[in-house]
Parts: C-alpha cells; structure tokens; sequence
C-alpha cells in the first residue's frame, strides 16, 4: 500500500496528470491501455487542486443560501418507475434523477426511468450509496457486494477480488476529482481513476481505531473518514498525515460535557461544507468549525429523531435523515418534518432548544424512516421507506 | 506502650480492609445495580465523583421504526432456514463445533416438536465459516440473508467479525442473535437488530475486580494481555474498575500468540513485586505466559476471563495452570432450567459434553423458535418479539436482558486445580 497523498506522490501524480492531459488532448478518441484513463482522459477535467495551506475551516463572507422550510411534498414509488419503495439513497441533477433502491438502482434521464440490476451488471441489488461524477457523466454505485461505475451505458463491476476494493460491504461512495473514495467494512479504499492504482487505509496504516468506515467527507486538502466506534479520522491529503476526533470522555454510555467533541465514538455519517463539519450518529449529531463542537439532540434541539443515518450539509446548513423524519438544521434552529398517520405533515420549529412554532402540511414525506436527503438550493429530494419524496417550496422561497 | 500501638496498627487493619467489603455492597439512596446501565456497581460507574454527565445514552431499548412488519413470507417455503456464523477453521474451531452443535440441538428438539407452522415446516441451520480474512462476516451475512433468504441470523463468534455483522444488519434488516461475543461495545449502538445471550466481558471484569480487591485484598496487580484486539476490549472494563477502586494497575505489557522469549517482560513484572497478575488472551498464548510467569520464578496469585481456559490452555501451561483463577458465564454445576436433561442429549448426540458456547447457542435457538412461531415468518416482527424479551430461563441459567438487549447476568468464578476446571460460584 502506498501513501497517495505523500508529497513525492504529488509530484509524481501531478506530472503523470499533465502528461495525461497532454496525451488526452492530442490523441483524443484513441483507445489505448487501461479502460478508466482513456475514458476520464477523454473529457475536459478540472486540474487536481494542489494549492498550498488552503485552511478547510475558512468560513465564507456569505454561505450557499438555501430553502429550509418546505410547504409541499410529492412522492413516487414503484407505479412511477422505481423497483421498489424502499429508497437507500438519491442524487439529482437538474430533473435527473440517480435513485438507489434495495432492489437496484434507478436513473431517471429525460423524464425516462431505467432499472439496473444484477442482470444488467450491477455489483448488488441492494445499493447503499450513489455518486455522480458529472464532468464525465459516470454514475458510481455503492452495493453490499462491491461498487459499479456505471458511465455511457457501460457497467463495469470492482470487487475485493477484482480490484482493491478491501472489502465488497460498502456503506458510502465519493467522487472528488479523479479519486473514488469507498467506505467500507474493512478499511477505506481510493481509485485514482486517472491512473487505475487504488489506495486503502485501514487501522494498520492509519490513525483509525477500528476500520469499520461508515461514510467519507471531503474539502480543500483534507478527507474525514466516519469510524464505528472511532469517532472521525482526518486525512491531510497535502502530506499524508493524520488526526482523530474522538468523545474526550471515553466512554460508550455517556457524554460527559455536551460540546468537548464528537457527541459518540459510534459516527453513522459525515458531512462537510463551507468550513463546517458535520457528524450523525445514533445518539444525535454535533458540528465542528475547525475550533468549537457544538452537540444537537432531539430532546435539546428539535432534531426529528437520534438516530440518524444520513445528512447532507449546504453551506451552513445540514439536512437530516433519521428513523423519526427529515429536519434540517441551521445555526441553533432545527425544523422537524413528521409524517402524521392522516397523511399531513407536522412541521415543527426549534430554536435555542425552545419550540417556537409549529405547522401543518397537506402533504407529507413518504415515510419518517429516511436513509437519504439530497439538498438543493429550493428542493430536496428525501429516501424514505415508503418512496422517493420531492419537497419544494412554493412559499417560503 | 508497645501493646498499644500493636492494638491501633490492629484496629487501622481491621477498618481499611472492611473498606472494600462496601464496595460491592447494596448502594443506598440511589439506583439498585439492576437498574444501572450494564449493571455496574456504584463504585465502578464512570466519572461518578463528577456530577451527573450532560447525557447518558442507552436509557431505552433500541427500536426499528422502518417498514417491513406488514410483509408475507413467500408461499413455496420447504424450510425455515437461519443463518449461523461460526469459526470452522483455526484457533477457534473447537468453540466454533460447539455453537454449532447447541444450535443443530435446538432445532432438532423443535422440529421433533413440529417444526413451525400448520405445514410443519423445519427449522434449517445454513452455517458459514467467519474464521477467513476479516471482514468477510459482512459478505457471508449478505450471502445468507439476500441469495438464501434466511430469518435470522445466529453469531459470530469472534467480536471484530461480530462488529462487521452488526454494521450490515442495519442494511440487511436481519435479527442477530450472538451467543458467544464477549466485547462489551458490541452492543453499544443502538441498532436495533442485535441481541447478545451471554454475558460480556464487563460483567467478568467486574467479577474479577471484586475477587482481586474485595476478597483477596491484592493492591499490586499487573495487567498482561495478548496484542490484539480481543486483549484490548476485554481489559478495558477491568482496568477502569481498578482505576475506580483506587487500585490502578501497575503495568500493562503485552504478548503476541508465538511469544517465546519472556525474559524482558517478566524481569519487569517481578521488579514490581505483584500481588496478582491478570491475564487477557487466547488460551495457549496465555498458557504460555502462565507458563513463562512461573518459570520465572514469580508466585502471585493469577486471574483471566472464561476465553483465557478455553481449549488447549491448560496442555499449555501444564502445572502453572494450577490456582488460576476464572470468570464463567454459566455455572455448569447446576445449569438452568432443562439443564441436566439437555446436557444428556447434548452428550448422547454429539459425545462430549456441552460447555458455555454450546449451551447459550442452545438457548439462542430456542429463544429464535420461540419467536417465529409467535409472530410468523417476517423478521422484523421476529426481531419485535425478541426485544420484547426480559428474563429467560435457558439451559445456561437465567439471561437478564438489559435495555440494549444485552445479557447482563452475573458471571460465576472457578478456578484450576489439578489440571481440571474447578467452578466455584
């Protein structure tokens, strides 16, 4: 295994990516050599960031705004396209939609839904996560029986025995430039898809306690890893190096000070933008700014439930999908969405730990068990166990 | 003069060791132990001198609030077939024989019985081999629950596999019944999928604080663990129950399973004088350090969890085994409810005799049967009715369920004598 990150690999992958370019651009079309180089050469790519010192906890002068409180919501479930109503994961781009399902993942392009399953190549039914890479407009899917690139109709299969993949469970998957960063239940795997080589890391060569890793964040030269039961581990991808975020207490059955760290050491998922850090677990969720933790709970916060699978950040706002609803949280305010058992929708507020207003909507989210939220500037699109669920705000821009 | 200061050093023995008898004692004015997270003693809860902690987290049972209770079993079943992993190969193989063997007993008692349902359906064991690289518990489960379609799942054995399966049943949607697991964070999540039937790890710590401190009045113990996984969870609880009792451990060393050269580490614990040394491993590699404690000349009392004596330990360490004292899950003496009789079947069936792996696998299985045909063949309504679980009255005695559906009965102690295991209570 090798260091990807350490300063003489920079300079080598940072040759080897202007040779590569170069190449591309001169013998665009020719196929030659390993499948993944040609195809990403093939498109015009952003250069790899290599700027010294970017500090990952800058805030911006203003963050991404976005719509928090939704007043709609509409679902889709197997009679519009979807093989099954159990959503896992979801992304959109545009009136796209990339939509994982424990039956397969669906594509919706152009207002046409297709299916992959195993027998069109997909890894595994059951996908877990979806990421898009839309410079080269390849989809990859995460599965519990490896990862699938799915890229110009093409599905193309990586398992442990077939790649580097360390292990076929994989909870997460991640395109940052030419990197696919694969969480799994034995280590973290990267492909550099420019060169085909992977990467992996797991508690033999890294700072990770357990390499149980649930989900991967990445910003300007650092890459976080969620560990079950080792809080989060931070990669400086600038040299290698590494750093842990744990619960100070030590303890699995307690949080001793409300704001020390990481609220549990078991991290369910990760999310990172703008300078903040975002951590789930199933015991509540915390947020990190480079200086401060902050902690949230349902009991203290308004968060729709603990146990929380899922969220997404946008600016400076987190999205949450948890056993008990959808909520987003900005600042010291949480707005719970909860699906009422006549269909309406429950729309809660709290800020500061006090509740201070509380509506209802003629529509609600397929179901409160949501595994997926993916944010947008004025929608969002939620995996619920009943459906594929779009909020909107038609009001409340 | 002489006879008076003779009776204050008397007097100040007498108090200071009625000082430890307290701290097991029934606590006053606050909650009894039953009701503390992990039943821990109020002397070994965490930061107690502090103040109440801004939270404390598994004060309610985990719950599946996702879809699935309303689905129907497919019509064609031949079979009821549940999932088993098991070590099958390596050092682990002989406990692994024996869950096996405790759950094959199980069903073969419940399909005698009828199997389930009106077509008497059987109950089926498919076991997968969780010794291969780690990680591969996680594709064996996928395998089982998704290509076989089991009900249930019942393992593993060794805890960094069982921490793989626990991960993947939150996606499998799958209950999980680990009959051998003994890391104490292993139910420590709150995924709602999981139960543990024997006692962990704490609860053996907390034994063996209790004997090492408040019935032998050691204060100089040496911590000496296998590097591995297994000896870093398991301790974990014994020494912040030293800590606790103002009894911290002198030193901590460790041994690899093919140590041969002790000399460095044992000149090192003698040089400590030691009033007892506690071992945390696989039993030869303990034997084996047993062995080389001894040899070096170095008498004190010797202490280690149930996993320690298991197979092949005492042939290890031959006569150094003997006084070494253990925890036990079960008492085998008198068992728990059915015990003789299952013990009989057991050694009729298979030749030997059941140990603790193979009786709380008995009782896994059975609490499975018991179950399905409650609420039918949907696993989430089979995972409902196992969390609904308390108190049950197996083979292996009473399993006390606490709040994450973790086995927080007391363990016994026993100890070596003349190359036998010797179970004391």
């Amino acid at each position: 295994m090798r260091n990807l990150f350490s300063p003489s690999h920079r300079v080598t992958a940072l040759v080897c990516g202007a040779l590569g370019v170069a190449l591309a651009a001169a013998f665009m079309g020719v196929r030659s050599g390993a499948e993944d180089e040609v195809a990403r050469a093939s498109e015009p790519r952003p250069a790899r960031d290599v700027t010294p010192a970017l500090d990952p906890w800058a805030a911006p002068e203003t963050y991404t705004p976005s719509v928090i409180l939704y007043d709609h919501f509409e679902t889709l479930g197997v009679e519009d396209g979807l093989p099954s109503e159990r959503i896992t994961s979801v992304i959109a781009e545009g009136d796209d939609l990339y939509v994982g399902t424990d039956a397969g993942l669906a594509i919706r392009r152009g207002g046409v839904w297709s299916v992959l399953s195993e027998e069109s190549g997909l890894a595994h039914r059951y996908v877990t996560a979806v990421a898009r890479d839309a410079a080269t407009d390849t989809t990859w899917v995460a599965t519990l029986r490896g990862i699938s690139r799915v890229s110009g109709g093409d599905v193309r299969t990586y398992t442990q025995l077939s790649s580097g993949l360390i292990n076929d469970v994989v909870y997460h998957i991640l395109v940052d430039g030419d990197l696919v960063w694969c969480a799994t239940a034995a280590g973290t795997s990267v492909l550099d898809t420019r060169s085909g080589s992977w990467t992996l890391y797991n508690h033999e060569n890294s700072i990770m306690h357990e390499p149980w890793c649930y989900s991967i964040a990445t910003g300007p030269q650092r890459t976080w890893v969620a560990l079950w039961g080792g809080g989060i581990v931070e990669l400086d991808r600038r040299d290698g190096g590494w750093r842990e975020y744990r619960d100070p207490d030590g303890e699995m059955e307690l949080d001793l000070l409300a704001d020390d760290g990481p609220i549990h050491e078991v991290t369910s998922f990760i999310a990172y933008d703008q300078g903040l850090l975002w951590q789930a677990t199933y015991f509540g969720m915390a947020r990190f700014d480079g200086r401060r933790w902050r902690s949230f709970t349902q009991a203290e916060s308004g968060l729709p439930g603990d146990f929380v699978a899922h969220i997404a950040s946008r600016g400076d706002a987190c999205w949450i999908g948890s056993d008990e609803g959808f909520g987003v949280l900005r600042g010291d305010t949480c707005v719970s969405y909860s699906r009422q058992p006549d269909g309406t929708c429950s729309v809660t507020i709290v800020t500061d730990g006090e509740e201070t207003e509380t509506r209802t909507l003629a529509t609600a989210p397929g179901d409160d068990y949501v595994l997926w939220t993916y944010p947008r500037e004025s929608d969002v699109w939620i995996a619920t166990g009943h459906g594929l669920t779009h909020g909107t705000a038609t009001q409340n821009k | 003069m002489r006879h008076r200061r003779q009776w204050i050093i008397s007097a100040l023995l007498v108090a200071a060791s009625a000082v430890p008898v307290a701290l097991f004692a029934q606590d006053d004015g606050e909650k009894p132990p039953d009701e503390r997270y992990g039943r821990t003693p109020k002397k070994l809860v965490p930061y107690r001198g502090v103040g109440e902690p801004a939270r404390r987290f598994f004060a309610t049972a985990p719950t599946f609030r996702g879809p699935g209770r309303e689905e129907e079993p497919p019509p064609d079943l031949a079979s009821v077939k549940v999932g088993v992993l098991a070590p099958l190969a390596g050092a682990d193989a002989q406990a692994g024989r024996q869950m096996v063997q405790g759950i094959r007993l199980a069903f073969e008692d419940a399909n005698a019985a009828g199997g389930f349902g009106p077509r008497k359906l059987p109950f089926e064991m498919v076991v997968r081999d969780e010794s291969k690289a780690w990680g591969a518990a996680g594709d064996a489960a996928v395998e089982l629950v998704h290509d076989l379609g089991v009900w249930a799942l019942i393992g593993g054995y060794e805890d960094a596999n069982s921490h793989v399966l626990t991960r993947v049943l939150l996606k499998l949607e799958v209950p999980n019944l680990n009959s051998a697991g003994v890391d104490p964070t292993l139910t420590e999540h709150m995924i709602p999928w999981l139960l543990r039937v024997r006692p962990d790890d704490r609860q053996a710590s907390y034994r063996l604080a209790q004997r090492i401190f408040e019935d032998d009045g050691h204060k100089r113990v040496v911590l000496l663990r296998a590097n591995s996984r297994y000896g870093r969870t398991g301790t974990k609880e014994f020494k912040d129950a030293a800590r606790r009792l103002h009894q911290p451990v002198l030193l901590e060393t460790r041994y690899e399973t093919r140590d041969s050269d002790w000399v460095t580490r044992m000149a090192r614990i003698r040089a400590l004088r030691p009033d007892a040394v506690v071992f945390w491993g696989r039993p030869r590699p303990t034997g084996a350090a047993v062995k080389a404690l001894r040899s070096a000349g170095i008498e004190c009392a010797i202490y280690g969890p149930d996993r320690a004596v298991g197979a092949g330990f005492i042939e290890s360490a031959g006569d150094a085994a003997e006084g070494f004292v253990f925890t036990y899950p079960m008492d085998p003496r008198t068992g728990g409810r059915g015990w003789q009789a299952f013990r009989a079947r057991y050694v009729k069936r298979f030749g030997m005799s059941p140990d603790a792996t193979a009786s709380f696998a008995y009782d896994a299985a059975q609490m499975l049967v018991a179950a399905t045909r409650k609420v039918g063949l949907n696993r989430v309504r089979i995972r409902d009715a196992l969390y609904e679980l308390r108190q049950v009255d197996g083979v292996s005695g009473t399993i006390l369920f606490d709040t994450t559906q973790n086995n927080v009965s007391p363990v016994i102690l026993g100890h070596i004598e003349q190359g036998e295991l010797i179970f004391d209570g």
